[in-house]
Order: C-alpha cells, then sequence, then structure tokens
C-alpha cells in the first residue's frame, strides 16, 4: 500500500504542474492584445512554462514541478496605429508576442496530461480498492 | 499459524509488492511526461540468476542468512518509449498508459488469487460449512 500512496502523490504532483502550466497559459491567452503604456516601453512578454523533476526523499520518487517561468524570447508584432498612446514617431504599436494558436495546442496538451495523470490516479485508486477487498 | 510462512500467500504478497512499486515508476513517467531531457523508466521482476546471486551462501551454522526480499532485488532501469520530443523527452504517454493498465490486470488478478485462498482457507477452518 505504502508504494500505491505514493504513486497517487506522484499523480497529484503531475496534475498540480499541469494545472500551473494551464495557469500560464490563460496568463498568456489574456495579454494576447496588450500594448506598452507609453511609446519606447515593451509590451507584455509570453511566458513560457518549464517543468523540472526532482527526487522527494521523503517518499523516495521523482516528482514533477513547475521549475521556472521564462520569458519568450521572440520579437514582438508591430502593428501600425498612429492613434494608439504608446505609437512611435512611425505610428507603430508593439504588441504581445503572443500567438493565440500556439497557446490553444499549449492548453490542449496540458490537458490531454492532466487527463492522463488524472487517469493513473484512477488505476492506482481501483488497485487500492482491490487491495481492501481482500478483507471482505 | 503464521499466513506470511505459507509459500503461495508469500508469494503473492511480493506479486502485489512488486506490482505497485511498478505503478509507482510508471505514475512517474506520467508526471514527467512533459518534463525537458526525462527518459521513461520502468521496473522488471528481478530474475532467477539475479536472486540466486544476491542471497549469501551459508557454509556455516553460526553464519546469518542474508536472503534479501525479491521486490527489493526488482531494479529500476530506464526504457526509453522510442519517441523523443524536442526538449529531449522520452516518454509517450500512450505506452505509459497501456503499461499502467497492464499492471492494474495483473495486481486484479493476484488479488483475486489471494481472496480465493484465503477463503479456502475460511472454508476449512469451518469444516466445510
Amino acid at each position: 500500500m505504502d508504494d500505491l500512496n505514493t504513486a497517487l502523490s506522484v499523480s497529484a504532483s503531475g496534475m498540480r504542474a499541469q494545472a500551473g502550466r494551464i495557469r500560464i497559459v490563460a496568463e498568456n491567452i489574456a495579454n494576447a492584445n496588450s500594448t506598452p503604456v507609453a511609446p519606447g516601453l515593451e509590451p507584455y512578454r509570453r511566458q513560457v512554462p518549464v517543468f523540472a523533476s526532482f527526487l522527494d526523499k521523503e517518499i523516495a520518487a521523482t516528482l514533477v514541478t513547475l521549475n521556472r517561468v521564462e520569458l519568450d524570447p521572440t520579437a514582438f508584432t508591430v502593428r501600425h496605429d498612429p492613434a494608439h498612446p504608446a505609437a512611435d514617431a512611425e505610428g507603430n504599436v508593439l504588441v504581445a508576442n503572443v500567438n493565440p494558436l500556439i497557446e490553444m495546442m499549449d492548453l490542449r496538451e496540458a490537458q490531454r496530461s492532466y487527463e492522463a495523470n488524472l487517469g493513473a490516479l484512477d488505476q492506482v485508486r481501483s488497485m487500492a480498492a482491490a487491495t481492501l477487498r481482500i478483507l471482505e | 499459524m503464521d499466513l506470511s510462512k505459507s509459500p503461495l500467500l508469500a508469494g503473492l504478497g511480493q506479486r502485489l509488492q512488486f506490482l505497485a512499486a511498478r505503478t509507482s515508476v510508471i505514475a512517474e513517467n506520467i508526471a514527467n511526461s512533459d518534463t525537458p531531457d526525462y527518459v521513461a523508466r520502468d521496473l522488471s521482476p528481478a530474475s532467477f540468476d539475479a536472486r540466486v546471486g544476491a542471497a549469501l551462501r551459508v557454509s556455516d551454522p553460526r553464519h546469518l542468512q542474508a536472503g534479501g526480499a525479491p521486490g527489493a532485488s526488482a531494479k529500476t532501469h530506464l526504457a526509453p518509449d522510442g519517441e523523443a520530443s524536442l526538449s529531449g523527452n522520452q516518454v509517450s504517454i500512450e505506452t505509459q498508459m497501456m503499461k499502467l493498465s497492464e499492471t492494474r490486470m495483473e495486481y486484479g488478478l493476484a488479488t483475486s488469487i489471494y481472496r480465493k485462498s484465503v477463503e479456502l482457507m475460511r472454508l476449512a477452518v469451518r469444516g466445510g460449512r
């Protein structure tokens, strides 16, 4: 039963990490149209979640965690909008480097991984139930 | 009567222990299916040779018996799924889910045999009633 409890903790850590990733994707989508407040400033920069595995010495298992959030170094989109308060001398405005299509794909992938962890959790739960049925 | 001394129940107990440990390893793979440079792992049962090698030879009655639990000698090893992503991750969720359900079924089999043998013993205790 100890190994099964460990497996539950591992799946939970996977779900937590994927939920964090979904949160970051949501932040990106929400800020897809962000522009700077004044000329010469930068708009919202896309965030990229990076996972890392680590050994939990207490339960001797490799868990996963949302290690760090990096900034996407790709160039900002330039939009011509002379009426915008943040437009430069040529009338161009920098817009966040977020591509909604890429974000949606990332969201789908995170969802799929989350479901896989949930499936693993369910299997482990039914194994624990099978063990307890020995007592009946 | 010590039930854990019964060869059938002891063997099944070790089998359950091994399958639970394997489930834990597979859960780790699924949790790390998006971690850069993570390579899938698997747990393989100890071979007969390894088990014989692990047991210390006793040539004197004063020597201690050190057989080592078979569950403990099962080793984790790298088992890449043959599918690598750009980040260097080598876990295929499909393969891992298949392994998980395979382990789940074997676990179910072992627990039902365990239950049946306990029932058999109960039947003997009750004198067939």
